[in-house]
């Protein structure tokens, strides 16, 4: 996080090598391709950021890598790779026994949730809450494991945690409870923290705070970062790197510097073009126009075909490769084969305009990116919500 | 906490005295007079008047009301005008003996019924789900004393006849002879003699259970903190035991509550059968009887069941759920 400007040296090896992914979930209606072929590494002490619009597959990329996907109906599928460079040298955590997953959860490999209202147990004191992974993987006995937890509650920030330890849930506001998550999730020293929209429930205020402590405790305790998100703002202030995902695929990745500053995939340079800023007029906000396909059915060639400005009939028949732009930076669309089609369509003043919008601004204020899919598939357009 | 059970007490006594204020006047306005069992062609007329002068049939229904309602008030439950002993002699091995049943029932009802909803819950929708969800719903739905008749006639009647190793008695709290068996031998006898009723007793019950506990449980299972209990690394014997079933017996131990009334009344038709000395056999044959102080004293000792039950539910509802207890 703070150290993105110096940044993670870029030959460590990777901590966590994702490799061609694939979860699918067998339902009624067919298979849901939730995720379908997804790599990407994440190297010691850095934070990869992982955006995107719902059901675009971030969430489920996630519990795949803790292989928390409820099975059935969801199933990891063979030939997906996820490797794990840990304290017991390589493994593939894809094909790895349950009982061997259940020595890395919340030991090697921890997890935040989006809602901290419901993720913690209501019946529970807190303290035992924090307590049981450090008595299951660290074998601590009730005092040690209490004095610790004690501590962790201090480290996330929370005051009197003398007092605190033994409160409920309910006695906590919603800022705390996620300080109180992170304590959980921390309390094992793990290596790597998966934080699934750890913001996305509470108040931009109590957001800044949540942010600032994760990155205040990377700094402390140097694990990586894997942070789930549809907010482009916090990718930009807390991630070192990012990749975009749309319609369970990886769209284009890189530094989030690079990315950020010159978008070279037309879904990125739609959601940064939907983002207002501050300082700067305009009329109405460029929208994405339509939603993600249906999972059960991806569209054959490129996925984002329907709702890109700069498509031709070659990205309906053929799906683009990841193309490699060098250090660590990809882009899968034809426009890197075919530069020229961009300027042409600049030139024509196409692009990503509020004109994709058919029912306006107010229509598209919170529609797709904040969270629940849109209610009719060609009334709103996707618009960011920052 | 303590201060709001003393409340919850105290207002129950309005409540008793208008259920038994009731009964008082149903029983008495009903037709039937305790005397109605003498009557006999070689009893004169007024033998039977001069006898409910005695009992103080005579008086007004109002002037008895008051009269019970003074002695009552004093803990002095009366005189039983059927077996014509003091009630406080018949009632405590009475309610003694139904407690008894009762409680291995309830136990029985709560232990069953709870580790089938759990089964059935985690494996939802397998063939284990289906089958059970199959049993529980037949036994759920067959009358209580349709279901001690099949026990007594496959557990004790054929089972004796077939010459099975296990033969379980039809009727009694003992066998004859239990005055002299050691010890060991009582137990075994008492315990023999106890099955066949709580299970009529206890089944449907036990089924009715397992479905509400099958539902809490998989609302439970889908909550989110399951899931982080999981990303802790935890066994599923501890997520499941442990984390979801502490919030799934929410909603199931406030049940138990309101069980007690219904055994109560179960227990009439169970001990009818199953010629068990107690409380159930005792208010019928005092309601036949006319026997109106042993109506009454029975009526409170139902109806303080039903009060103490829902306390004993809302004790129970603080103790497994924090966000009640801080209230």
């Amino acid at each position: 996080m703070t150290n993105r400007h110096t940044g993670p040296s870029a030959g460590a090896s990777p901590i966590l090598d994702v490799q061609k992914l694939r979860t699918w979930f067998r339902t009624d209606a067919g298979t849901a391709r939730a995720v379908d072929g997804v790599s990407f590494q994440v190297r010691p002490g850095e934070t990869l950021g992982i955006v995107g619009e719902s059901g675009s597959g971030k969430s489920v990329t996630a519990l795949s890598a803790m292989r928390l996907i409820p099975s059935p109906p969801g199933e990891i599928q063979p030939g997906s790779r996820i490797v794990f460079h840990g304290d017991r040298g390589t493994e593939d955590l894809a094909t790895a026994s349950e009982e061997r997953m259940r020595g890395i959860r919340g030991n090697d490999i921890a997890m935040i949730f989006q809602e901290p209202m419901t993720s913690l147990n209501p019946v529970f004191r807190i303290g035992d809450q924090i307590m049981e992974p450090l008595r299951l993987h660290q074998g601590l006995s009730k005092k040690a494991a209490r004095a610790r937890a004690i501590e962790m509650l201090k480290l996330v920030g929370i005051p009197i945690p003398e007092q605190r330890v033994d409160e409920f849930p309910h006695q906590l506001s919603g800022g705390m409870r996620q300080r109180v998550m992170i304590a959980i999730a921390l309390a094992c020293d793990p290596k790597i923290l998966i934080a699934d929209e750890p913001t996305t429930a509470l108040d931009v205020t109590i957001q800044a705070q949540i942010l600032e402590l994760l990155n205040r405790l990377q700094n402390e305790l140097g694990m990586a970062i894997i942070l789930i998100t549809h907010d482009l703002g916090v990718v930009a202030e807390t991630c070192d790197r990012v990749i975009v995902m749309y319609a369970g695929q990886v769209f284009e990745e890189g530094r989030v510097d690079d990315v950020f500053r010159d978008p070279r995939n037309p879904y990125t340079e739609g959601l940064l073009r939907s983002i207002p800023r501050l300082g700067r007029r305009t009329e109405r906000l460029a929208v994405i126009p339509g939603v993600v396909p249906n999972p059960l059915d991806w569209p054959s060639g490129c996925r984002f075909y329907a709702r890109c400005p700069y498509a031709w009939e070659k990205c309906l028949r053929e799906e683009p490769p990841l193309a490699d732009l060098g250090s660590g930076r990809g882009n899968k669309c034809w426009l890197e084969e075919f530069p020229e089609r961009r300027a042409e369509v600049r030139a024509r003043s196409g692009g990503f305009t509020s004109e994709g919008a058919v029912s306006g601004m107010d229509a598209a204020g919170g529609a797709s990116l904040a969270g629940e899919p849109p209610v009719s598939p060609d009334d709103h357009g996707a618009e960011g919500d920052l | 906490m303590i201060s709001y059970f003393l409340r919850r007490l105290l207002g129950s006594i309005p409540l008793l005295l208008g259920i038994l204020t009731l009964i008082f006047f149903i029983i008495n306005i009903a037709p039937g007079d305790p005397t109605a069992r003498y009557f006999n062609p070689n009893i004169s007329p007024e033998v039977i008047a001069q006898m409910r002068t005695n009992l103080g049939l005579d008086q007004p229904i109002h002037i008895r009301y008051f009269k019970w309602l003074g002695s009552f008030a004093q803990g002095d439950f009366g005189y039983s005008f059927g077996q014509l002993r003091p009630i406080s002699e018949i009632l405590p091995t009475v309610l003694w003996n139904t407690l008894q049943l009762m409680i291995v029932a309830v136990v029985m009802i709560f232990i069953l019924g709870m580790l089938i909803g759990i089964v059935q819950a985690v494996r939802q929708y397998s063939v284990v789900d289906n089958v059970l969800t199959f049993f529980a719903l037949f036994f759920y739905s067959m009358p209580s004393f349709w279901l001690a008749l099949m026990l007594i006639l496959i557990f004790s009647l054929k089972a004796s006849q077939w010459g099975w190793p296990i033969q379980f008695p039809a009727s009694q709290m003992t066998s004859v002879g239990y005055e002299f068996f050691s010890t060991g031998e009582r137990i075994t006898d008492r315990f023999m003699h106890m099955i066949l009723p709580a299970l009529a007793l206890g089944v449907g019950g036990a089924a009715g259970i397992a479905r509400y506990m099958r539902g809490s449980m998989l609302e439970v299972i889908h909550q989110d903190y399951i899931r982080t209990a999981r990303a802790k690394g935890l066994s599923e014997r501890i997520v499941i035991f442990k984390h979801a079933l502490r919030n799934a017996l929410i909603p199931i131990v406030t049940l138990l509550g309101l069980y007690l009334p219904i055994l109560l009344s179960g227990s009439v038709l169970v001990e009818t059968i199953f010629a068990w000395p107690g409380m159930g056999r005792l208010i019928v044959d005092a309601i036949f009887q006319r026997d109106y102080p042993l109506v009454m004293a029975t009526s409170f000792i139902a109806a303080g069941l039903v009060v103490v039950g829902n306390l004993v539910a809302d004790v129970l509802y603080a103790v497994v759920d924090p966000r009640i207890r801080t209230e």
